[in-house]
């Protein structure tokens, strides 16, 4: 999938702009603070309707502006064409559009246009708290399984029920073991689905980790991922039980503390070099390898199971890698797929072209401006 | 905007009290009744009167009904040995549009809800276990297709099992996290038809 064409009006530091853009490497120049995480945050934000910095619509809409449009033209893998336009006014909702048809909720966007996103904030995959961690796995997931995103919403739904009689009971209310036991047997069903599906999307994935890592980290050296659950994963057959004896044991605790204790939303995902927990003994330069190869499998993850070349998003993201780290991730750059990258530095075009296989369209930010470079 | 007469404030700030409607469609709605006749005007404020004293919840199924108990409580065409248990009146008459149940119903009103504080003893629970009896062979439980009525299905289930009945959950054919209400007659049809036993 190739997005040919962007246009942002009010969006961020953006008033109004237009540009056409390269089916390969697109690299854009710029001093800080002049909108090259901007322009990348408004390409993520189209494909999967949210922004990667977490930020809410009204603090994209620009200052003193009503309301903010961005609008993307797309080709996908097979030639079909999806013009992506959402919308926000103050105040409102943002609208989200595909070939000028509404979409009634912004999950159908899920898994139509592919994207991997490689940035400073993101930082948060690997060094983060566990929530950052399961909401990396969560919007993966969700692009690649319909089937997971509704029972991630259902599992959400009445883990708030559940939590709720928890507390009523922990504040004293007497509550009948069979006024929670229905809401119990719907987390462990709903739960249960979702732990399968982690697990099974864990064990393609530390493949595609290992992989990517060998070719990139000095030789030798071993990356893996796994899930620390609090609930033993055996096989899909023995979830639900499995869920089911770990609640019964804490049924005591989760009445004193009055909170679900049990299920994917205590999840963590573990990763480590030879060994040794990342999050506890990593190197920054580890942390930024880690994350690209965990970026690099995404991608491939994401390519195969939908069978399209997400686009890939890389902000400024080769500062602090050694000479030979830094070359590893050109040549390690999907071949097949458009690639949007940011750097501050203005070696980066002539960087990219002495480096990369790519023949590099540059662009360069400033004043609000996004403009071609000519060459 | 306020207006001069008091009346027509009051008429306003009323009618805007109601389910989806605003300030502007209760102006609107206002001005309409001004240029309506005072006949008709006085129609619709009895109308409105005696649905509050006419109108009662049937003390067998809690159906709305004017005799109690309902008509469909004292059909003797009914199938008394099936009960459709629904969380609204609106849903009992959504199946009833399909014409194609002949059982009584038993309306909860409601489902389960904790966040809510809608508990067990909130709903017509009790009242439904006192109603199944020897001569009930099946109990359908038809309350709506999403988290809440999921759970509250899973209860009801949990209670009627040991009293040696079928019980029944209607098909997910309806969309999920849908209303029963909303759901057209086709897919509710299907969906009564396609019961399992659980
Ligand atoms: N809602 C908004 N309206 C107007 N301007 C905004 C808005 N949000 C952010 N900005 C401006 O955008 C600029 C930051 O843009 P961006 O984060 O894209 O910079 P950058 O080019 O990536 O810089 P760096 O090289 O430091 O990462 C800031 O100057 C900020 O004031
Ligand atoms: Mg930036
Ligand atoms: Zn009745």
């Amino acid at each position: 999938m190739v997005l040919r064409k962007l246009a942002l009006s009010n969006f961020r530091n953006y008033s109004q702009v237009e540009t056409e853009l390269s089916d390969s490497l697109n690299v854009i120049y710029g001093l800080n603070a002049q909108g090259k995480t901007n322009f990348l945050e408004a390409i993520y934000l189209l494909c999967l309707g949210r922004s990667f910095r977490l930020a809410r619509s009204q603090e994209m809409l620009q200052y003193e502006a009503q309301s903010f449009l961005v609008n993307g033209a797309f080709v996908q893998n097979n030639e079909l064409e999806k013009e992506v336009t959402l919308s926000y006014k103050q105040g409102g909702k943002k609208e989200i559009s595909i070939n000028r048809k509404r979409l009634a909720s912004h999950s159908r966007l899920f898994g139509q246009l592919p994207v991997v996103i490689m940035a400073p904030d993101e930082f948060r995959i690997t060094a983060g708290a566990p929530a950052e961690r399961r909401r990396f796995l969560d919007i993966l997931l969700s692009q690649v399984s319909l089937s997971y995103l509704t029972d991630l919403q259902e599992y959400n739904r009445v883990l708030k029920h559940r939590n709720k009689i928890l507390q009523n009971i922990r504040h004293g209310t007497n509550v009948p073991d069979a006024a929670i036991q229905p809401w119990t047997e719907s987390l462990i069903k709903a739960g249960s689905q979702i732990i399968a599906r982690r697990d099974r999307f864990i064990a393609e994935f530390r493949h595609k980790l290992d992989r990517t890592y060998r070719s990139f980290a000095p030789a030798g050296a071993i990356l893996d991922v796994l899930i620390d659950s609090t609930v033993p994963y055996i096989n899909e057959g023995t979830v639900s039980d499995a869920y089911t004896t770990r609640l019964n044991e804490m049924h005591e605790k989760e009445r004193i503390l009055g909170m679900t204790l049990v299920g994917p939303h205590r999840d963590d995902l573990v990763f480590t070099i030879d060994g040794a927990d990342l999050r506890k003994f990593g190197s920054r330069g580890e942390h930024k390898s880690v994350l690209f190869c965990v970026k690099m499998a995404e991608f491939t993850y994401l390519k195969e199971k939908r069978q399209e070349t997400p686009i890939m998003l890389l902000d400024d993201c080769y500062s602090e890698l050694d000479n030979q780290r830094e070359r590893s991730i050109f040549d390690s750059l999907p071949e097949t797929s458009q690639i949007f990258m940011t750097s501050p530095r203005e070696t980066i075009l002539a960087d990219s072209n002495r480096i990369s296989e790519k023949t590099a369209s540059g662009f360069i930010v400033g004043d609000g401006k996004i403009e071609r470079i000519q060459n | 905007m306020q207006y001069a007469s008091v009346s027509m404030e009051k008429a306003i700030s009323e009618l805007s009290r109601l389910p989806g409607i605003g300030r502007k469609s209760a102006q609107r709605l206002v001005f309409h009744l001004l240029k309506t006749s005072k006949p008709e005007v006085q129609s619709l404020a009895e109308a409105l009167i005696a649905i509050k004293e006419k109108i009662r919840s049937c003390s067998v199924c809690f159906n709305i009904t004017e005799a109690d108990p309902c008509p469909i409580c004292k059909s003797e065409k009914r199938d008394r040995s099936i009960v459709c248990v629904v969380e609204e009146a609106n849903d009992l008459l959504a199946i009833e549009k399909t014409g194609e149940y002949r059982g009584l119903y038993h309306v909860l009103g409601g489902a389960l809800s904790p966040l809510e504080g809608i508990g067990p003893d909130d709903l017509h629970i009790r009242e439904l276990l006192t109603r199944l009896n020897g001569s009930t062979d099946e109990v359908i439980l038809a309350t709506n297709p999403n988290t809440e009525g999921e759970a509250t299905a899973l209860y009801l289930e949990r209670l009627i099992k040991p009293l040696a009945m079928r019980v029944t959950r209607i098909a997910r054919g309806l969309p999920v996290g849908s209303d029963l209400e909303y759901a057209d007659a086709m897919t509710l049809t299907r969906a009564l038809e396609g019961r399992v036993t659980i």
